[in-house]
């Protein structure tokens, strides 16, 4: 056998392993999670309220109802906030040095730890402007920690668009603005969509910033305004596992782990949906 | 051949970072008449086609600086409306570039961007799902869209090639094709001028001859200024030729004195395809 050939079957070896390797880790947690909690799940658990003293006779509900809560929220504030931002920087500002270095302050946001996040939010939102430990309160910050994953996957998407579209829409007198909103716009929009659904996915399964700012493990009842506290699946997940005392608790958490990733699962399939549709729209 | 003056370009110069592009150019472009713009890769013919709309202010690092009299006004002074300005003077690039939608909306959208409701983009539902549409429905309209685009197709000579299919991505066209579309598209807003920045460099010989008898028909409507790689091209097309080199115009004239008779050796060698 050639040498060449017997090196690329080895490099070809290595990779192949790693894969296989990657994917079963995340398939046996999966299925360990599943095995452990898909016993508990039912329609009561789905839907009925947090029984506190006897957990079998109750449902996460409102824990699910506040992660949902806080998915939308997230999902409104920072998508609104960072692709207004993202046009800014890569449709107006023409200043390449200050758009590189407020890139790169962007991007190392994105490595900033949660739980720093959460003193912030603490600190501005909580006490600040008086929003309390609230829904609210967590809602700014998690999108605050979104920002970043929305803004650089914005920016991408548009630096992305080829020239001669804008050109060619500014050669038929349209403005910049109808320019960025009839042209620009609907060809970046999928790829931006994407990147900024994997930042809110990231974000609903936050524990720590949440803690902080207003998320609680036991509520009598359903939040009825932005300004009350919630229960959301993380934190119900992390109590379940660690401190409670009833024996099922850990088929309980697992069984809360298996909705979250559920939830997450269909925020990305939401967005693959609107994504493929779009692009089926365009025909490439 | 009549001489009336439809843009005077006076002492132009352009820089991009200081490198000069175009050196002290002079030269008259008359109405009616198609205008080739010849010279080899570098030569600045583009940068002067694109000066004329404008289109060169996207190019951050360009600077311009003559004067380019469009209708009694100088088209490079500070309180043009630019806007303004392209609609008069229409553009087609070097490679096709229909927009990410449908046929009838890329013919529709210069004039879309100027207030001119869509009334078959459908809205929502049309976000949803493409609406049908009917060809014989767009011709018996009173809408002045549909008026201006079953005009600007058929001016193009694509009405019949797309008519059943307007509903269509732009991108199901063929090349050719696409770049009709384009020329259909900026007609659509009626311009008095037309620019054409090598349009058929990517094209093959049936499509490019299409867009050749196109523009000999466009030219009683419109003036025609093509930059072009193609000698042949515009001893076929063009009344006038300027003929570019290194950023100077050597050498203006009809397009017969230029190939037959050039008073210059470098134009000389240029149409003999000494270098190219």
């Amino acid at each position: 056998m050639k040498q060449g050939l017997l090196r690329e079957r080895i490099y070809f070896f290595i990779f192949k392993i790693s894969a296989v390797l990657g994917i079963s880790i995340l398939l046996v947690t999966l299925v360990l999670l599943f095995n452990s909690g898909h016993s508990v799940i039912s329609w009561t658990f789905l839907t009925s309220h947090w029984q506190h003293q006897n957990i079998t006779k109750g449902g996460i509900f409102p824990a699910i109802l506040g992660s949902l809560y806080l998915g939308l929220g997230v999902m409104v504030i920072s998508f609104t906030l960072g692709i207004s931002t993202a046009i800014f920087f890569s449709e107006y500002n023409k200043n390449n040095l200050v758009k590189r270095i407020l890139q790169l302050t962007i991007r190392n946001l994105a490595g900033v730890p949660s739980v720093v996040y959460g003193l912030f939010g603490l600190a501005v939102f909580v006490n600040f402007f008086s929003f309390g430990t609230s829904l609210l309160s967590a809602m700014l910050t998690l999108s605050i920690m979104t920002l970043p994953w929305v803004i650089v996957a914005t920016i991408e998407a548009f630096s992305a668009v080829p020239q001669k579209f804008r050109e060619s829409s500014l050669a038929l007198g349209a403005d910049q603005w109808q320019t960025i909103r009839r042209v620009v716009f609907p060809i970046a929009i999928p790829a931006s969509i994407t990147g900024g659904i994997l930042g809110v996915a990231r974000a609903m399964g936050e524990t720590a910033p949440i803690i902080i700012v207003g998320a609680t493990f036991y509520l009598s009842s359903l939040p009825s305004s932005i300004f009350d506290k919630f229960m959301a699946l993380p934190y119900h997940i992390f109590i379940l596992a660690t401190q409670h005392s009833s024996p099922f608790a850990t088929s309980y958490a697992a069984g809360s782990a298996l909705v979250l990733i559920a939830l997450t699962f269909l925020l990305s399939l939401g967005s693959i949906i609107i994504r493929y549709h779009l692009r089926s729209k365009k025909d490439w | 051949m009549n001489n009336n003056t439809i843009i005077k370009i006076q002492s132009l110069n352009a820089w991009y970072n200081g490198f000069h592009a175009l050196k002290g150019v002079n030269m008259d472009i008359y109405k009616n008449n198609i205008t080739a713009l010849i010279g080899a890769s570098g030569s600045g013919k583009s940068t002067l086609l694109r000066s004329l709309n404008r289109i060169l202010d996207v190019t951050p690092t360009a600077r311009v600086q003559g004067n380019i009299i469009i209708d009694q006004e100088d088209i490079l002074g500070e309180d043009i409306d630019v806007i303004a300005l392209r609609r008069k003077v229409g553009m087609v690039f070097q490679n096709p570039t229909p927009f990410p939608k449908s046929i009838f909306d890329n013919v529709a959208y210069g004039l879309q961007v100027q207030g001119v409701p869509n009334k078959r983009s459908g809205g929502l539902k049309g976000f949803l799902k493409r609406n049908k549409i009917n060809a014989e429905d767009v011709v018996k309209s009173q809408d002045p869209l549909d008026i201006a685009v079953s005009k600007s197709l058929k001016e193009a000579g694509l009405w019949e090639e797309v008519k059943d299919r307007l509903w269509q991505s732009a991108f199901r066209l063929s090349g050719g094709q696409q770049q009709r579309l384009c020329i259909a598209r900026a007609i659509a807003i009626r311009p008095e001028i037309l620019l054409l920045d090598e349009p058929c460099s990517d094209l093959d010989p049936i499509s490019t001859r299409k867009i050749e008898e196109l523009l000999i028909e466009l030219k009683k409507n419109y003036t025609i200024v093509i930059v072009t790689h193609n000698m042949y091209q515009a001893k076929r097309i063009s009344d006038y030729v300027g003929f570019l080199h290194s950023g100077e115009l050597i050498e203006f004239g009809e397009t017969t004195n230029i190939f037959n008779h050039p008073q210059k050796t470098l134009t000389g060698d240029y149409v003999k395809g000494v270098f190219g």
